[in-house]
């Protein structure tokens, strides 16, 4: 007790900070974990109680307070977004939680849908109360069979204990919630495409405006989420959004849960608060590499390519840091790239998935994408190259980038732009030469 | 709302898209995706501008730039050019188009590779070729040469989505319009996509497209991916003679362009007029065109000796009907005419009667009943927010008007006007807009209609009015509920109302209207019904009808196909043998109205004009000419040697000018009607024209495989061996 004012504590910036402790991922492999007896043993559902006593403004507030942004990739302030639901419009409203977790690199909602699907299913109760919405969806890629399995168990054990359905531990509040799962389309991660395939049309992404807090599904006020947050949700509400906000740096609070896979000796889901290094979560809690690298992807495959230099190792994994060292975290899925591997191969694999994937609906990404680059990049990765060919792929990119319906076509030039600027010779050699720098390996690798 | 378009200021209604704005300001931009009457969706993102706004500080005035009085508000440009089909131009917006910006030119010219990478660039063998929105656009903003070093797409060329739709999926662009047309307009969810990426085609149900009004994707379609089968490899563009006119086979009165080609009518394509058709017109109005074009006649037609029908010249049928009608009184000869003559040839014959002195004049289809209640127009319809249909299959009657309905009940938004014509990009209007079926109730028998209506009353329709009046059911009720809540009411009526209504008709519908605020559309029985109507051109007194033609003692009948001939000398006018024609002793060859100049009246009032397409008819020629013919055959004088001697009497009996009628036609209301007792109509429009449907290529070359065909010369087939079979 001293009589000078509390100096405030110093930001956890890193895991092995003696202050940090998981939270998201604290039950995440613990045997029955995705019960609702486990989970109640754990504390749960009292977050939920306590979102009912201050009420839904207070909610959105806390969250507010606590600077948790989109953990989907965009890192879009989530109480700001709470805030745009018109709150008397008499109109119902809905909450839906992004489950279709596309995007390569990107494995952290699995293990939140699987291993401790109450903590989505408060998030969701807590999210729409704030919200005043009735009914929840859920999307889910198709292929988390397993996941959608516990899910409605899940649900269907809170609806049985009387946590979903009408007045909710006694509150007033009514919410429903439903799992919907997709059938395999990367571009029902969009939000407005998710929402036309939900509705049961073809998953194309809307106009927007109208953006979906005011015409969203049916063209109701919707607020689409992705899992991690709303499970972030309910941590804030357990513990406090002064709690959450002391993790993090300035900009970007929290904790988040980073991915890495790669040749490294234990890929995987870490949650580390945000700031903590490339460093620490590649080789303290990753294991450290399993060869020489020579770029990583910071944050889903969409993310720009970054060099293997210190530099980048010591860069802090927040939005502001890895922007301004020329990426975005993204969903944080770390990937390694080894030095032995074909910068162009490796990138013609990611460009094959974004074609694959385009929906057609705009011209650059269904023409320029889809039908041209994906054949440039085979053209170059089989031998075919000719000079002229790299700097034509530019070129379609700059024709490309920034004129698409949606963000997905501005995606795949992630990893195509930033290769080229950081890998030249390795194109060039393809081009000029038909040969490349690094010939391709066995695919699988011994351990 | 002040913008700047490349530098030049204009000033725009709120609300209005940039696309329109540089149209406005005299630019231009390519699009393919956008559309006048249908929602703005971005999807082919050619219509790139470089776009910039003010940005107000916290008290609202601008941020400026400059010092003192130079000072401007500061122009915060986009960091990426963008659509301008889906962004709102606001106050103070600056907006860059490829003339002005190279950052622009050069996006549109890469989006123009993008467009063109998969595009088949068959354009030789292409009907679109000509008059097709991607040709002049690639040519206007393209690179003019591909980088493409890569097989395009291979996919069906020949993929009939209806018989009457083929789609080249090659061809196919991706810019949606059919598919937004399908789902905006007649509301019918039938086309989409399929797959996706490069893979992406569009397709339909099994089934094929619904006939109705499918034909309008191939006026819409901005490449040569949807074609008209009817008019597929009939001609070039730059072969086909245009003509704007109006089609006559409804009382809708759409404007229609004609297209023939050395001498034969080929297409039929929908002309907008905002007033009455907007862009669309019916799949009978576009395809039902074929009898125009086949077993015309082409010359008179008079008895032989044997009494059979010769072919001959006008100058020996006028011997023949002077002949015929040698002996007679002019009186005797009764006067008819079909009743899409247009009000030309219905003076012109009005005129030939009273020189004449015969009573027996009629005109037909026509309804015996004159409605007086106030007449809404075609964008009352549409902008209405309570419609009731009473005894109206409209398919029959009066499709385009069904189209107007739908587009009341998806909230009656008709897109602006601006000096380069109707809005490009209207963005009130939406994808998959909502559509409020409520507005819409239908009283009668089951019809298309039936599936958008909120209210569905199975009833007699010639009670309907009556019940309306005193509602004795709780769906009566609630129609009568729809009508008194609702601020712009209109009521339609159709064939099964109008033809042989009862003596309370008139006062019931006067009641309703006027207790309601209603405004009417009464549908005429055929395209000029409420034109001729204006003449005098029904029984006097004494006069027989046209179904009595029998017991007249000498008939002219005027396209028109009774069954029956006078008891005495009868003269047949028509386009066809028909089967009257067959019972005459002079038949005259007719012109169809495709090949008319003249005037008809619309279902809501409209003067619309008719123009004659180069169709090559023989000898063939229009009422106003044939009844000098007759005249002359009968000794009296000619009403009228033409057209402008038939507006003269036009003119001095009705008061109407038709010398500068406007393009889009002009709402006129006559002081007076004639009415009379009617026989009893069903108008077929549908069943009419769309019986003889096109093959398809797979049916024709089937069916030429089955048939006799021989090459022409080859030796006949040898002869069945003896002792064969038997």
């Amino acid at each position: 007790m001293t009589a000078t004012a509390p100096t405030p504590p110093k930001p956890i910036t890193s895991a092995k900070d003696p202050r940090f402790a998981p939270t998201l991922y604290a039950h995440v492999g613990q045997a029955e974990s995705w019960t609702l007896a486990y989970y109640r043993q754990n504390g749960g559902y009292e977050p939920v109680r306590r979102a009912f006593a201050v009420g839904p403004d207070a909610v959105i507030d806390e969250v507010k307070k606590s600077g948790l942004r989109g953990r989907g990739g965009a890192g879009f302030a989530t109480g700001l977004k709470w805030s745009f639901m018109p709150l008397k419009d008499g109109k119902p409203h809905y909450v839906i939680c992004n489950a279709d977790e596309s995007e390569p690199g990107s494995f952290k909602d699995r293990y939140l849908l699987s291993e401790d699907p109450h903590q989505l299913i408060e998030g969701m109760i807590i999210a729409a109360y704030a919200m005043r919405a009735s009914v929840g969806y859920i999307y889910i890629r198709g292929e988390y069979v397993h996941a959608a399995e516990r899910i409605w168990a899940a649900i269907h054990e809170a609806r049985t204990a009387g946590l979903l359905g009408q007045n909710i531990l006694g509150s007033g509040f009514d919410f429903q919630l439903y799992v919907h799962r997709g059938a395999g389309a990367y571009i029902c991660g969009e939000e407005t495409a998710l929402m036309n395939s939900l509705e049961g049309l073809r998953a194309n992404p809307r106009l927007k405006p109208p953006f979906p807090a005011a015409a969203g599904l049916y063209g109701l006020p919707t607020t689409i989420n992705n899992v991690e947050t709303f499970c972030a949700a309910t941590q804030i509400l357990r513990y406090g959004a002064d709690w959450h906000a002391g993790m993090g740096t300035e900009k970007s609070r929290g904790m988040k849960l980073f991915q890495v896979s790669g040749p490294v000796a234990r890929p995987g889901v870490y949650e580390l608060p945000l700031g903590t290094t490339f460093r620490e979560l590649i080789y303290d809690w990753a294991g450290g590499p399993l060869e020489e690298m020579k770029a990583i992807i910071p944050g889903g495959s969409s993310c720009p390519m970054l060099p293997w230099t210190d530099a980048t190792l010591d860069t802090p994994m927040d939005y502001e840091s890895v922007a301004a060292a020329g990426s975005m975290l993204g969903t944080g899925g770390v990937t390694l790239i080894p030095q032995a591997d074909c910068i162009v191969n490796a990138t013609w694999n990611l460009v094959r998935f974004y074609g694959h994937e385009s929906c057609g609906k705009c011209t650059p990404c269904r023409e320029g994408i889809s039908s041209w680059m994906t054949r440039m990049y085979q053209k170059l990765a089989t031998g075919r190259g000719q000079p002229g060919d790299v700097q034509l792929i530019l070129d379609m990119s700059d024709n490309i980038g920034g004129r698409s319906f949606c963000a997905l076509a501005d995606a795949c030039l992630g990893p195509v732009l930033s290769s080229i600027k950081l890998f030249r010779e390795e194109y060039d050699a393809l081009a000029t030469t038909q040969q490349p720098l690094y010939p391709a390996r066995r695919r699988w690798r011994d351990r | 709302m002040k913008v700047t378009v490349d530098g030049t200021e204009i000033d725009l209604p709120a609300g209005t898209s940039a696309i329109d704005a540089v149209f406005s300001a005299g630019g231009d931009v390519p699009y393919f995706c956008a559309h006048k009457y249908l929602s703005p969706v971005g999807a082919c993102r050619m219509c790139l501008v470089e776009s910039g706004s003010p940005r107000r500080n916290p008290d609202g005035s601008f941020v400026m730039e400059g010092e003192g009085d130079a000072a401007t508000p500061k122009v915060f440009w986009f960091p990426k050019p963008m659509a301008s089909c889906t962004m709102q131009a606001t106050e103070g917006m600056h907006i860059r188009s490829a003339k002005t910006s190279q950052v622009v030119a050069k996006a549109q010219a890469g989006m123009m590779e993008f467009t063109l990478l998969n595009h088949p660039l068959d354009c030789p063998t292409c009907d679109k070729g000509g008059a097709c929105e991607l040709q002049d656009r690639a040519f206007e903003y393209g690179y003019g040469a591909s980088r493409f070093g890569f097989d395009r797409r291979h996919a069906d060329k020949h993929y009939p989505l209806s018989d009457f739709v083929i789609l080249d999926q090659e061809r196919c662009i991706h810019c949606k319009r059919c598919v937004r047309y399908f789902e905006e307009v007649p509301g019918q969810e039938v086309l989409d996509f399929i797959e996706r990426g490069g893979h992406t085609f569009i397709d339909t149900q099994e089934g094929g497209l619904p006939t109705g009004f499918s034909g309008n994707i191939t006026d819409i379609c901005p490449v040569g991916a949807l074609l008209d089968n009817v008019a597929r490899f009939r001609g070039r563009n730059w072969e086909y003679d245009h003509t704007p006119t109006t089609c006559t086979l409804c009382p809708v009165g759409c404007s229609i362009t004609v297209d023939a080609r050395n001498g034969r009518l080929e297409r039929i394509v929908a002309r907008e007029n905002r007033d009455v058709n907007e862009a669309w017109i019916c799949d009978a109005g576009r395809f039902g065109h074929v009898f125009a074009s086949e077993e015309r006649l082409t010359t008179p037609l008079i008895r032989d000796e044997d009494g059979q029908l010769v072919a001959a010249t006008w100058d020996a049928a006028i011997d023949a009907m002077k002949r015929g009608f040698s002996g007679m009184r002019t009186a005797d000869v009764a006067l008819y005419l079909g009743a899409d003559s247009t009000l030309e040839e219905g003076a012109a014959l009005e005129a030939l009667a009273a020189a004449t002195g015969t009573r027996s004049v009629d005109h037909a289809p026509r309804y015996e009943v004159s409605v007086t209640a106030p007449q809404a127009t075609l964008t009352d319809v549409a902008t209405a927010d309570a419609i009731v249909v009473i005894g109206a299959d409209l398919g029959e009657e009066a499709p385009v008007l069904e189209l107007r309905i739908l587009e009341a009940l998806r909230g009656g938004l008709i897109p602006p006007e601006f000096a380069h014509g109707t809005a490009i990009a209207d963005l009130r209007l939406v994808e998959r807009p909502a559509r409020r079926p409520e507005r819409l109730a239908v009283i009668g028998r089951e019809s298309r209609l039936w599936a958008h209506a909120g209210h569905r009353v199975s009833a007699d329709s010639q009670g309907a009015l009556a019940r309306l009046t005193h509602p004795d059911t709780d769906e009566l009720r609630a129609v009568v509920a729809l009508l008194d809540g609702a601020e712009r009411p209109v009521i339609i009526l159709g064939a099964d109302v109008l033809s042989g209504a009862g003596g309370s008709f008139s006062a019931n519908l006067t009641d309703l209207a006027s207790r309601t605020g209603a405004r009417v559309i009464a549908i005429p029985a055929a395209a000029n019904s409420r034109g001729l109507a204006a003449l005098n051109l029904v029984p006097r007194a004494g006069g027989l009808p046209v179904w009595r033609a029998q017991e007249a003692p000498a008939a002219f009948i005027s396209r028109l196909d009774p069954g029956v001939r006078a008891a005495g000398f009868t003269v047949v006018h028509d386009t066809h043998l028909t089967a009257t024609a067959r019972l005459a002793d002079v038949v005259l060859p007719a012109v169809t109205n495709y090949e008319k100049r003249g005037t008809v009246q619309n279902l809501e009032g409209r003067l619309l004009p008719l123009h004659p397409a180069a169709i090559q008819s023989g000898e063939s020629a229009d009422l106003i000419r044939t009844l000098s013919a007759l005249a002359e055959a009968l000794g009296v004088k000619a009403p009228a040697r033409g057209l402008r001697g038939a507006q003269a009497l036009l003119a001095d009996h009705l008061g109407l000018d038709l010398s500068d009628l406007p393009a889009r036609g002009a709402l006129h209301t006559f002081r007076r009607t004639f009415a009379g007792p009617a026989a009893p109509h069903t108008p077929t429009l549908w069943t009419e024209r769309m019986h003889a449907r096109p093959l398809s290529w797979v049916d024709r070359i089937e069916e030429l495989v089955h048939s006799d065909w021989q090459l022409p010369g080859a030796p006949a087939a040898p002869p069945a061996r003896a002792g064969g079979s038997d």
